[in-house]
């Protein structure tokens, strides 16, 4: 070695030394500063991960309900798995373009129109273009029976066409409580990839129903992917509902209302059933129907769109005459506040008061009655839906208490005027007129001769539920029920555990709801309602043969731009049965029947004569379905041999009654 | 002599029982490894299984609809079917039913 070799070698350690620098500090910018990033780079490769998708929360019907009736449960909806068919325009050579459109048409069966959006993407510069959505596995079995051979053939990349998996609501009876359930739109959320509701309790119960992808990590392997057993998270699927709408029942006063609706030739009609000790909607069945898998077609038609909401929700209408109860309540209520202070009754039920002078205080026109009735008293009154004979109560009621405690009885007692909180959405509250406030156009709301219109119930608005939970307080004994359509909510984890999150089955439930009424003023009332049910009754078509019943039929004019409509109409009949007690109370509208009059027969826009009939033939469906044994063995139509005027229940009180009724109205009837 | 000979079967026998260890070892991943593989293509096949009952449950609920039930019951064939009252019912608490 020279000496300038040896001069040297410093250089050479010291350049050695200083490579090894280098790499000792691009190691600790890979390991400790950038550590995360290339760790992450490479998990990536040697990883990925796969999304387990959740279901969403399912409607369950009561079932239970019936007695000896299997608990299976039975769901109103389901998820069932569908394919989406999705290209990739750009991996498709343009020659063979045509030939798959022509393939695909035939297997997808695309009418004209459906066949121009669907060659349009394949024009699209893109990677992934939807062409087809919800489709069955056969069908995506037959396109892939047809795809692989043809793009290995002409060596196309497999997946220049593929299929998302998806989960589509799927309605197993079909329209079945369509209003109440609706659906979710079939376009999900990007960006969530939850689905949209479209009403109904899907919206109401949009948190609860949702839920959340799972995730699980797999390792890369040259031919297949393994399973690493590293879950991230679990699917956490969506709670179920469980209703307090039975299937069976719901199919039978579905039935029974369409059948209603076109006899009557309605616009619409509904029917609602609740258990009266309870609140629990038994059924809600509306026509015509909305069909949630085919939303599309109603939502983009005005004239359809009604259709999808729950009118006896939304809808407040003016009753008419099967408020007429209630205003009994008040007057015997009143007559209990007058025996309390020590005073002489307002009224004697059994008094005869003359009842041809319709003439009231305030009012511009005379009230007046279906047919002119001299004297009344109170159980004829009621019998015949007499206006003046229940106007001249409230007068009487009025000028001794005040309106006051005629609103407060009908707010506070009944419940009127406020939201029943049924969980549905788009509740309406009604309308209560309040002495002193007025109305937008400068009107007071409460004027002079409202007691005597509120008394055949007009001047009020009024939904259905919230009659429904009225007439419950003279079906149960007094109490005032929360109308409810949910019995439990229910989340199930991916093990199997359960969350109860709402149980409204619980006895403290019905432990809290308020005594409303007396006794005595319930046994009075609902005297009345059994006589309007039979003989001589406004609806005796809504008798129920071997069954006690006790209800009340309204007609009233709609209103229309402010104005009463003299030939649209909104006819109902509400009763419960057996009346002793009460499986369900019973309540059936329709909406705009087919104005008219019938000789012999009578108008055909009546309550009794479109809505009785109806709850009369769902009342005797539903009992037998409930397996509810007759409690009036002999109360059957005359000629049946089953019928015993003697013993059928009501029928001498009857009898006695229209003695009564000819003696002080047709003396000379004989 | 003796001295080597004696090292070598020692070194021998131990290389020998090391090896067989690590081939039943080698042996034993591969078996975890061909179970991991197949464990997402059976999962798979039990997700397809899992959706096919659920697709099959639906049309069985669609059979069942209480509208198509109705309409056998109108038929002259069931026609003699009705719902027993609800005193006609007796039921047996479980576990006499057990018992039974």
């Amino acid at each position: 070695m020279n000496n300038l070799d040896k001069s040297r070698l410093p250089f050479i350690a010291f350049f050695c030394l200083l490579l090894f620098c280098i790499l000792i500090i691009k190691f600790y910018y890979l390991q400790i500063i950038d550590g995360n990033y290339w760790t992450s780079q490479a998990n990536k490769q040697h990883y990925f991960y796969v999304y387990e998708p959740f279901s969403r929360g399912k409607f369950i019907s009561n079932s239970p309900l019936k007695r000896g009736h299997p608990e299976k449960p039975q769901s109103f909806v389901m998820d069932i798995l569908k394919f989406h068919l999705h290209v990739d325009p750009e991996s498709i050579p343009d020659r063979f373009k045509e030939f798959v459109i022509t393939n695909l048409v035939k297997i997808l069966h695309l009418t004209k129109e459906e066949q121009l959006s669907f060659r349009e993407q394949f024009d699209k510069k893109s990677h992934d273009r939807k062409l087809a959505m919800w489709l069955e596995k056969e069908t995506k079995e037959d396109i892939l029976k047809w795809w692989n051979p043809f793009a290995k053939k002409n060596k196309i990349p497999l997946n220049a066409l593929f299929f998302v998996n998806d989960y589509q609501r799927s309605y197993p009876y079909g329209p079945m409580l369509g209003q109440v359930l609706h659906t979710i739109q079939s376009q999900k959320d990007e960006k969530t990839k939850q689905g949209i509701p479209t009403g109904g309790l899907e919206l109401y119960f949009d948190d609860l129903l949702k839920g959340k992808n799972g995730k699980k990590r797999l390792m890369r392997s040259p031919r297949n992917a393994i399973e690493t057993q590293e879950i991230i998270s679990l699917p956490q699927n969506g709670a179920d509902i469980y209703l307090t709408i039975n299937h069976g029942l719901q199919a039978i006063a579905e039935e029974e209302i369409a059948k209603g609706v076109r006899k009557a030739k309605a616009k619409s009609g509904w029917a609602v059933a609740m258990n009266p000790k309870t609140g629990e909607i038994l059924a809600l069945a509306q026509y015509p129907f909305f069909y949630p898998s085919d939303y599309k077609r109603f939502f983009n038609n005005p004239n359809l769109m009604e259709h999808t909401k729950v009118k006896a929700v939304t809808d407040a209408q003016e009753p008419g005459s099967i408020l007429k109860a209630i205003t009994l309540a008040v007057a015997l209520k009143a007559n209990l506040e007058q025996k309390k202070r020590g005073k002489k009754p307002l009224f004697n039920p059994h008094e005869m008061v003359p009842t041809s002078n319709s003439q009231f205080p305030g009012r511009v026109k005379p009230l007046v009655d279906t047919h002119l009735h001299h004297y009344l008293n109170m159980y004829l009154a009621f019998q015949k839906s007499s206006n003046i004979y229940l106007a001249r109560l409230m007068e009487k009621v009025v000028n001794e208490f005040g309106n006051d405690f005629y609103r407060d009885i009908l707010c506070d007692t009944f419940g009127f005027g406020k939201k029943t909180n049924i969980e549905l959405p788009g509740e309406s509250a009604g309308l209560v007129p309040k002495p002193g406030k007025k109305h937008p156009n400068g009107c007071l709301e409460w004027s002079v001769p409202t007691p005597f219109s509120l008394a055949m119930g007009h001047n009020i608005m009024v939904n259905s539920i919230q009659m429904l939970r009225a007439y419950s307080v003279f079906a149960n004994g007094g109490y005032l029920v929360e109308p409810t359509i949910v019995k439990k909510i229910v989340r199930k984890d991916s093990r199997g555990i359960q969350e109860i999150i709402k149980d409204n089955t619980s006895e403290n439930r019905q432990k809290k709801f308020p005594k409303v009424l007396e006794d005595e003023i319930i046994k009075e009332v609902v005297t009345c309602l059994k006589y309007s049910t039979k003989q001589g009754g406004t609806s005796s078509r809504a008798n129920i043969w071997g069954y006690t019943e006790a209800g009340k039929t309204g007609t009233a004019k709609k209103i229309e731009n402010g104005n009463y409509c003299e030939k649209v109409y909104f006819s109902s009949f509400i009763g419960f049965t057996p009346v002793n007690d009460p499986a369900f109370v019973l309540i059936v509208t329709m909406d705009e029947p087919e104005y008219g009059f019938i000789p012999g027969v009578g108008k055909k826009h009546h309550g009794g004569f479109c809505s009785a009939p109806v709850f009369r033939e769902i009342s005797q469906k539903f009992l037998a379905y409930l397996g509810i044994p007759p409690d009036d063995p002999y109360g059957y139509p005359k000629g049946d041999p089953r019928f015993d005027e003697d013993k059928a229940d009501w029928y001498p009180e009857v009898k006695k009654m229209r003695q009564l009724y000819n003696e002080w109205n047709n003396p000379h009837s004989g | 002599m003796e001295k080597n000979f004696t090292f070598s079967f020692k070194a021998i026998t131990c290389i020998f029982t090391i090896s067989i260890l690590l081939y039943f070892y080698i042996n034993r991943l591969n078996d975890i490894t061909e179970l991991k593989l197949s464990i997402p293509q059976l999962n798979k096949e039990l997700k397809s299984i899992q959706e096919e009952n659920n697709r099959l449950r639906y049309e069985i609920e669609q059979f069942e609809s209480p509208v198509h039930l109705m309409e056998l019951h109108r038929k002259p064939e069931f026609s003699h079917l009705k719902y027993p009252y609800e005193n006609e019912i007796i039921q047996l608490p479980q576990i006499l039913a057990q018992e039974k």
